[in-house]
Formats: structure tokens, sequence, C-alpha cells
């Protein structure tokens, strides 16, 4: 118990450097500009691998690490199958319903995995990994972290979810960008030792000019694909969870074969 | 060897008890056959043993397992593996790596086994189980047969004392089911090891087991030799099935296991027999499919060469081959799912390419190696209802012809919590919701049970009553002599042998059913037929 | 298993990010093209059919677009300066709240080519991770992985697996729609769900023969809170030191303690870890010597330009093509 505690208290460490590693440009002091660049991105990598051994070290049990596995493989397959074009990636869907499903910490870890998978089998592999990597598991996280609602409102919820998480996504991943794909002397770039919300100006207006043609787009098809699947596949999930349950207690057989 | 006493199984999510105060003893150094309905629970019974349920699956467990002296309610399988090991079902969806080697080597990891230790084991393995030349290739390449010897070895490396397999046969043609089980026959009678595996296909292992646990309902379970667990079983194969048929002709009282048994005690009925007339259907009408000069390629491999085949309303026409040899490639070219490099496919003379939606499905019922593949609803009810919509036929057709088949279904179950043979209701009803002239099963037989296997053959001759043509593709030579009028071989891609039932499954060893085995060279084929033209009914 | 002629995964990965790490410090047109053309040469020459192996050309594509659009902003919203001015793009009038942000305006020769020499690193950047992903096997590189990853390791491995197998199940279920009179084009629902049915089914056969195979057996050895609080001790270095970066402090001393209490703490929970590797592949002199020309490689692009450096730094970048063969695929 206690070592869950403490692990859990690693993973919001390690969470909250990844934001700083996203959002630093935002406030980031004049003297320490570029050590700061290529301090974060060779951070991130570390920080994703920390994660990944603070998660799993002697506390995932087989089942889950089966899941894992599989589930992971399926969101890439169906990245790689192109199911998905232009920033359409139903890879978003999986992550929320697995959350969901299965809670937040594995949503977490499965964010981290799929990422990975993906990219290491479709080549994707860049110094953007990282950082989708953790972004994606901060969405898994939340997906697990949603509160429980009736059935009824179940759905509209992860939806509305799905929206918002497609575009701070696309949004997160602009910022991550920001220091790299624009040229410091443009009127569009961050200006170390600027007020946060001048720079913050600066990226809106960068994030607007460049991603948005693709957030908006991958928000309505996360959107739609919960709305048309999240129920057949939430119980899915729920029905394969439920055969997994143990119980051995000689008594409560006897009182079952009594009813 | 393994002690059950007492032991009582409920799983809470279906409200069914599984055992019931069950108590039995299993002894060291044999191999032990475990026989009983598909849903009598024979998994159930091996995982039991291995300790994954309750462990692994769930459910309420009472009672107590022994196994060499260790109670299984207080160890789990995982710190049992030097103990006891498992082989599932379907041994190449439990492969974790991708390669023979790492799989070999994927238990003994975890254990920790020092490095030159797996070595040596691993290279034992190897031999032991002719895996050398192997050794290097993707899991994902083996032939059904060698995925299960990898299976076996795979555990073996850890050195359990007793082997559990689940069907190891039930997916293998009967060439490559014929070596697991004499490797297995190997592993107990030169390692001692105790080997238990669950088999419906009787006819394939009773000649290798020396003892039978015979689960009859979730209370009765019967351990004996299989001489006297066959006297009075339900379950039985073809010969012992004929033997009781005939058991008063015979003077001796033994039930014959196998094939050579019975010819010595059954030999001369052939001659004693009326000679065979069996009518062959005359063929009057149109071939509904005709298939010309056909040539399939996978990239540079060649799939199927000079296929050329008609076949008429009326007919049953089996398709048979080792596996690879092109059987599923060809039912699908005739649905029209694959290009052809050459030649002609006319489904009542269509090409099946250009057919689409609505049209296919008026020609043409496929039910592939995965039926389950053509289910999406979240219940029975609603798959009635797509199904109703999907085929365009009145609503409710779908759901009578189900009921027909199979007359007592809860209608709000998922469809995947029904039993294979269930499924496999659900899916002809479905397909055969429209009536199509040409109906083509892809190894229907897989995990069902006589029973299943009843009704299957039932649903099969109806549709051939209502003139439809029936291809099926199966290793299944027992079902295959009950209802095919005409068999084709494939081998390589080629047919090499096409003719009546009965002329080709007689005259090829491998694909001969038990009784010709026993009555050859008369050409009967089954149970029925025999005991019919001496006037007795089946049993 | 292993094919001798293969390096070692983690020696392609040092590779990789030497010149990674070069590129970052190389100001230089010459050095970053000689890193660029070195990577490509030695990957389009020593990779393998795999699917991965394609990560280069992706990698090429990705870095080609970030470069067009790097240069397309720089030039679009760049700020007026001196120089020689090249063309001229018309100025827009953006509203009032948008003050102080620029449209158009002049570009001069000097800031161009600032422009594309930055661009240019990124570019470097992107092709040398790309390149050192294509020549790794992933599934070997995960069999590599020390004992920590392990779990995570097991996980990847078997979703590495299973991806093949997914797209034939998913290829399978769309002809089965087909079968069923299905004339939709998409039908995700048709396919995910049989998919999903399969996949959860898979994973429950999977976690029993893991199971049944001794997987997760571990004899408890070492304190298994301590890595953990090494790891807290570590994080919170870490992050006091950036906190300190970012306000324009000096960081480095507690950057090196933060990291060094991170290593001590991946070192224990590997230590913990008692299992066994089957025939792991050496690392032997030509990956020392891979190893050891990334190192110099990283010290050359720190040098001053001249002509003789940028022609070793491309021989030293180019130094696996000299101790290996093409990557072979296992059948």
């Amino acid at each position: 118990m206690k070592k869950e505690r403490l692990s859990s208290l690693v993973i919001l460490l390690a969470s909250l450097i990844g934001l700083l590693a996203f959002t630093w440009p935002l406030f980031i002091s004049a003297e320490n500009d570029s050590a700061a660049r290529w301090l974060f991105l060779g951070l991130m990598p570390l920080l994703a691998i920390i994660l990944i051994v603070e998660i799993t070290l002697g506390q995932l049990d087989v089942k889950t690490l089966a899941f894992l596995g599989v589930l992971s493989a399926t969101g890439a397959a169906l990245r790689a199958i192109g199911a998905g074009a232009v920033g359409l990636e139903p890879i978003w869907f999986l992550i929320i319903i697995g959350g969901k499903a299965l809670g937040k910490r594995f949503g977490f870890i499965l964010g981290l995995t799929t990422m990975l998978a993906s990219a290491l089998l479709t080549g994707g592999v860049g110094p953007w990994l990282a950082f989708q990597m953790m972004c994606a598991a901060w969405i898994g996280w939340g997906a697990g972290a949603l509160p429980k609602v009736k059935e009824s409102i179940e759905l509209p919820l992860l939806a509305c979810y799905g929206a918002v998480t497609a575009l701070l996504f696309g949004a997160m991943m602009d910022l991550q960008l920001w220091p790299w794909i624009v040229s410091p002397a443009t009127s569009i770039a961050y200006l170390p030792g600027a007020e946060v919300l001048d720079n913050l100006q600066r990226f809106v207006l960068f994030h607007f000019a460049t991603a948005l043609a693709w957030d908006i787009p991958r928000a309505i098809f996360n959107t739609i694909l919960i709305l048309l699947l999240g129920r057949p596949i939430l119980n899915s999930l729920r029905r394969a969870i439920r055969r997994g349950n143990v119980l051995i207690n000689r008594e409560h057989a006897r009182e079952q074969m009594a009813v | 060897m393994i002690r059950f006493n007492k032991v009582t199984l409920v799983y809470p999510y279906v409200q069914r008890t599984i055992f019931e105060d069950l108590s039995f003893e299993v002894p060291e150094g044999e191999f032990v056959l475990v026989m009983g309905d598909t849903g009598a629970g024979k998994s159930t019974l091996l995982k039991l043993m291995n300790g994954l349920v309750p462990h692994h699956t769930g459910g309420i467990f009472s009672g107590t397992i022994m196994v060499d002296g260790k109670d299984t309610a207080l160890h789990k399988p995982r710190d049992l593996v030097d103990l006891i090991a498992i082989v599932g079902q379907n041994p190449a969806l439990g492969f974790v790596t991708d390669t023979v080697e790492e799989e070999l080597v994927f238990g003994m990891e975890s254990l920790g086994v020092a490095p030159e230790v797996m070595r040596k084991r691993v290279e034992d393995m190897l031999d032991l189980l002719a895996l050398t030349p192997l050794r290097q290739r993707k899991l994902s390449s083996l032939s059904g047969g060698e995925a299960q010897r990898v299976a076996i070895a795979s555990v073996l490396t850890m050195n359990p004392k007793i082997l559990l397999l689940d069907e190891p046969t039930s997916a293998l043609d009967p060439i490559a089911a014929e070596e697991v089980l004499a490797t297995l026959s190997r592993l107990v009678h030169d390692l001692g090891i105790t080997v238990v595996i669950a088999e419906h296909k009787l006819e394939r292992v009773l000649q290798f087991v020396d003892r039978v646990i015979y689960v009859r309902n979730e209370r009765e379970v019967a351990v004996g030799f299989p001489q006297e667990i066959l006297k009075d079983s339900t379950l039985a194969p073809p010969i012992v099935h004929l033997f009781r048929g005939l058991a008063s002709e015979m003077s001796e009282s033994e039930i014959p296991l196998t094939v050579r048994d019975a010819r010595r005690q059954l030999g001369d009925l052939a001659a004693w027999l009326s000679p065979l007339q069996r009518h062959q259907p005359t063929i009057t009408a149109e071939p509904i499919l005709e298939l010309e000069n056909v040539a399939v390629n996978y990239g540079a491999k060649v799939a199927l060469k000079n296929i050329s085949v008609a076949i008429s309303p009326g007919e049953i026409v089996a398709v048979m081959g080792r596996n690879g040899a092109g059987k599923s490639t060809l039912l699908s070219s005739i649905a029209g799912l694959r290009k052809l490099e050459r030649g002609l496919v006319r489904v009542c003379g269509v090409d099946p390419q250009m057919l689409k939606g609505k049209e296919l499905i008026t020609k043409i019922g496929f039910i592939p190696q995965e039926a389950s593949d053509l289910l999406y609803a979240q219940s029975v009810e609603e798959e009635l209802r797509h199904s109703d919509n999907d085929n365009g036929v009145p609503s409710g057709t779908t759901s009578r012809l189900l009921a027909r088949l199979l007359p007592d279904i809860d209608a709000d179950v998922h469809p995947r919590d029904l039993s294979e043979g269930e499924r496999l209701c659900l899916v002809l009803a479905i397909v055969l919701a429209n009536n199509p002239p040409l109906l083509i099963l892809d190894e229907p037989t897989r995990g069902l049970d006589y029973r299943a296997k009843d009704r299957l053959i039932a649903a099969i001759r109806e549709c051939r009553d209502l003139k439809s043509a029936v291809i099926v593709a199966s290793h299944d030579v027992e079902l295959i002599a009950e209802i095919a009028t005409r068999v084709i071989v494939l081998a390589d891609g080629e047919i090499v042998a096409d003719g009546p039932a009965g002329e080709i499954l007689t005259s090829s060893p491998a694909f001969a059913p038990q009784v010709a085995k026993v009555l050859a060279p008369a050409q009967w084929l089954t149970v029925n037929e025999v005991l019919k033209s001496i006037g007795r009914s089946a049993p | 298993m292993v094919d001798v002629r293969t390096l070692h995964p983690l020696a392609w990965w040092s590779w990789g990010i030497s010149l990674a790490i070069a590129t970052s410090r190389a100001g230089n047109f010459w050095l970053l093209g000689g890193i660029i053309l070195a990577a490509v040469i030695v990957t389009f020459s020593r990779r393998s059919d795999d699917p991965w192996a394609n990560a280069l050309s992706i990698g090429i594509k990705i870095a080609c677009i970030a470069l067009l659009l790097r240069m397309f902003i720089a030039i679009l919203f760049s700020i007026p300066e001196q120089g020689k001015v090249l063309f001229t793009i018309p100025r827009i009038k953006l509203p009032q709240w948008l003050a102080g942000i620029f449209l158009g305006g002049d570009v001069t020769q000097e800031r161009l080519q600032f422009v594309f020499l930055e661009s240019l690193t990124i570019f470097a950047l992107v092709v040398a991770i790309a390149a050192a992903s294509s020549l790794a096997n992933p599934k070997q590189t995960l069999r590599a992985l020390p004992g920590v990853l392990h779990e995570a390791g097991v996980a990847l491995i078997i979703a590495t697996t299973l991806i093949p197998h997914f797209v034939m199940s998913v290829k399978r279920i769309r002809q089965a729609r087909a079968l069923r009179g299905d004339v939709e084009k998409f039908g995700f629902k048709k396919t995910l769900v049989p998919l999903f049915e399969e996949a959860l089914e898979r994973a429950l056969i999977l976690a029993e023969s893991m199971e049944a195979r001794g997987y997760g057996h571990k004899p408890k050895n070492g304190n298994p809170l301590l890595p953990t609080l090494a790891m807290f001790a570590g994080l919170f270095a870490l992050l006091y030191s950036i906190i300190s970066l970012v306000i324009g402090n000096s960081y480095q001393i507690s950057l090196v303690l933060a990291l060094s209490l991170i290593m001590f703490s991946l070192y224990l929970g590997n230590r913990n870890n008692s299992r066994t590797k089957y025939r792991p592949q050496k690392w032997g002199l030509r990956e020392s010597f891979v190893l050891l020309m990334g190192v110099i490689s990283i010290a050359f692009a720190g040098l001053s330009f001249t002509l003789l450096l940028a022609v070793l730094l491309f021989l030293v970048a180019l130094a696996p093509i000299f101790v290996t063969s093409r990557e072979r695929v296992l059948t």
C-alpha cells in the first residue's frame, strides 16, 4: 500500500516535469534558452522510461499485462491499416475506452505503450515520440478518472472528453513543436524572458495558423467513434474483465450451492 | 498423482454449477483421456488440475485438489510449472514471442533458470520433439501440428511431471494429429510423464490411452480402463458403435479399441454382409457452380492451379487435403474473394466477383472458418433482426430457422457467450435465411460435440433436399463419411482425386473413416450403413 | 537466432543518438550535411525489409515537411531587420489586438540563410533518430533492454507480435462482412466489434498461457521500496533543477545530482530482477567501435569548421557501414 502511494507520487512528479517540458517556452528566462531546448528534448525520453518502470515494475499482474499488449496491438494495427487518414486515428478512441473500462492507472500505461508500439512498428520514431507518449498517458489516465455516471450519460460524457482531449492534444503537440518549427526571429515565436501572457498570445496565433485544420476533424472523429462504438466495446471489455474475477472461499461456495 | 476430493465449482456470473462434489484420482505415468460432451467441462477439469481454475478464470471453488502432494488452492499455477503444465486448445493463440526458440525459453527466463541450463534444455527439447529444423522459424509460419509440438516443447522445458493438453488434435488434419499423438505417447513411455488430454475425436486417441476419465455430468465422473468405460458410454468412436450394434453376433465380449483389434474380431463380417448398395444421386440439373482452369497465386507462391470442377444442385461435396493444400483458398475463390490468376468461376452463370451485397447472399451462403466474424451485435435477438434486414426477408424468418436448429436458445445472450456449436447454428440460420442455392462451409466442426454435429448434419441434408449444392471443407473424416456424396482431394493446390465419396474415402489411408478401415476392401463408410444393411437400427 | 552480421540493436541506437547530439552542436551547413548524408547512406545500405525499416523514409518526409513549414513561417512572419533584401511580400494589416505581430514584409538573404541552417539542424536530428529506428530491430531492442523494463518489454513484444495478426484479422473480418452481404465501405462498427472481441479473447488466452508457464513467478529479493524512494528523490531534484533553469539560475549541479539518483534507482530496480536471458546478443568489438565513433562524432561536431573536419565527421558518422552487412530478415 505504502509502495503504491509512493509510486503514485513519483508518477505525479514525473508528469509535472513532463508538463514543464511542454510549456517551458512560455516562461523561459533569456539566459538559459538554448540549454532548455536541448535539455527538455533529452529529458523527455528519460521521463517516459521512468514512468514505464514505475508503473510496471512488480505491480502488473499477468492479465493486465496481456490486456496491455493486446490493446496496444489493436491500436497500432488500426493505425497500420490506415483506418485513419490525417490525424483521424482510432488510437485515441482505444486509449479513452481502455482507460475508462480498466481504470486510470491502466489508462496511463496504455497510453504510453500504445503510442510506443505503433511508432516502433510503423516507423514513427522521432524526437516527438516521448511527447506523444506523455500526452497519450494523460489522456488515458483522465478517461479512467472520469466520474462514474448513469449509463445513459456515460457515452455522451466520454464523447465530450474525446473531443476536448483531441483539441488539447493538438495544442500540446504544437506547443512541443513550437520552439523547433518556428524560427526565433519571427513574430509568432516565443520570446525568452517575455511575459507569459505575451508568449501565450504568440503561441495561440501559431496554433491557429498551423494546426487547427487537423485538430477539429480529429475531435469530431473521436466524438463520432465514441458515440458509435463506445457501448459495444465498453461492454466487451467489461465482460472480459468480469471473467477474471477470483473467489476462493469454501464457505461462500457452500452458500452459493444452497441458493 | 492428481487427487480430487469433493471438488465443487460455481461460476458466479453464469449462475451454473460446473462440478459438484467430484472425487477421483489420476495415477502416475499414464496416458489419460478426458472425454465428455462439449459443455460437460472437459477444459475446466484440466484447468482445475493445474489451478488455472479458479486462480485465473475466477469462480467459486470448494474442496481440495492435490497434485503430487501440493494443494492447488494454496499455490498459483505459475508456482507449479515445474510440476504440472498445460497446453491450451489453440496453442498458436497462446504464443507470446515470435520465433520458435524464443518461445521455448519464455518460461525458463521468467523462472530465472541459469543460461547454460536453458541452452541445454532447449537442445534436448528440440531433439525430443523433432523441432530442430524449425528452431529459427517464425511462429506464424508454422502449420497446426508444428505449432502444437512447439507449444508442448515450450512447457516441457520446465521439466513438469504432468502434462495437460486441451484438444490437441481438434484443428489438425489426420496425419498431423497422428504425429502429435505419437509424440505424446513417447513422452509417457520414455520419460514417464503423466499425460492428460481432453479430446472429442475419440477415434483418433483411444488406441493410445491407458485410462479414461469420463465426465458424464456435473456430479458424475467415471475413471477406468478404456474397455470398461466404453462398454456403455454414450460417446464412442465408430468401431465401438459398430461392435455394439453387432454385439449379439460376436462371441468375444472385449470391446475393440483399435482398427487392428476390430479387424481381428469383425474381419469376416465384410464377407458376411450383403453386398453394398449405395445409390449415387443421379445428377440431371444444370451445374450451379463451374470452375474452369482456375489458378490463384499469393505473391510468388502458387495456391491453386488447374482447378476445373462443376457442381450441381443436390450434391454435397467434401473438399479434403492436408493443412495448406489450398482448401480455404478454393472456397474463397468460389465466393469471389480471391483475385484469379487465370480461369473462370461461375456461380449460377455469374462471376461471383461481380456480386455484391444482397445479390451475393441470395446466391452464395458462406460460413468462414471463424464463424463468429459474421457476428457483431450485442445479443442474439439483435443479430437475428440484423439478419432479417440484411437478407431482406420478412422479420422473424431467421429466428424461426434458428428455432429449428436450436430449439431452446436464450435470445438475450451475447453471441460470444454461446458455445461454439450454438454459435455455428446462429451463423447457419443467418446464412440460410435467404435459402442460397450454394452453401459453403469451411471447417465447420471445430469444437463441436456429437450432438452439435448431428444438428449440423441435419441442416446440411435439409439444404440438399431444397436443391442447393453444398461444399464442405473439413478434416473430420467421420463427418464427411456421413454426409458427402462426392469428395475432392486437394494436394499442393491441385485436385488429385475427385469422385463418389465411397470410392475416394476408402482408397486413401489418411482419409478413410474407421468403418472403412475395418471392413476394407468393401466400401462401407458409416456404422449406420452397415447396420441398416442387416436390418438393424442405429444405436 | 541472432544473425552474426547484425549489430547489437543498442549499438545502432547509440550511433543514432550520438549523431543526434552531434547535430545539436554542429552549427555549420557542411557538418550537418555530412551527418545527414552518412546516416542516409548507412541506413539505406544496411536496413532489412521489415516494416520498421521504413522509418527513415517516413522520417525524411516528416523532416522535409518540417523544414519547408519552418521556412514558410519564417518568411511569412519575419520581423523586419537589416540586410540584403531579396524580395518583399505585401504587408497584411492585422487587427488591433494582434499588435506586435507582423505578416509579410521584406525578406533578407541573411535571414533566409540563418533560418535554413537552423531548419537543417532539425532535419538532421529527425534523420538521425529515424535512421537508428530503421536499423535496430525493435524486437531485439526489447529483448536487449535491462531487467527493469522487462515487463513493459513483454507487453510490447506481445503487441509487436500481434500487430500483423490483427491486420490479417481486419482483412478477414472485412471479407466476412462482404459475405454477409454488407456493402458499407467502412463499417467501423461491424469491423471493430468483432476485432475487439477477438483481441480480448486472445488477451485472456495469452494471460493463461503466460501464467501456466511461470510468468510472474518471483522470489522476493531486495527492498522493493528503495528504488521508488530513490526515484522520488531524483525526480524532486530534477524538478528543482528545472525550475532553476527556467528562472535563469544555475542548474548544473542539481541536474547531475538528479540524474545520478535516477540512475541509481534504475540500477536498484534492475538488481531486484531475478530473470535470466537466453543467449543474449553479445556486445562485441564492432559494437564498441560503433559506440566510440559515435562519441568521436559528438566531439568533432563541436570543433570550429574546416573542410578536413567535415570530411572526417562524415567518415566517422559512416563508421557502422565498415563493420556490418545488410540486415537479414528471419523467415
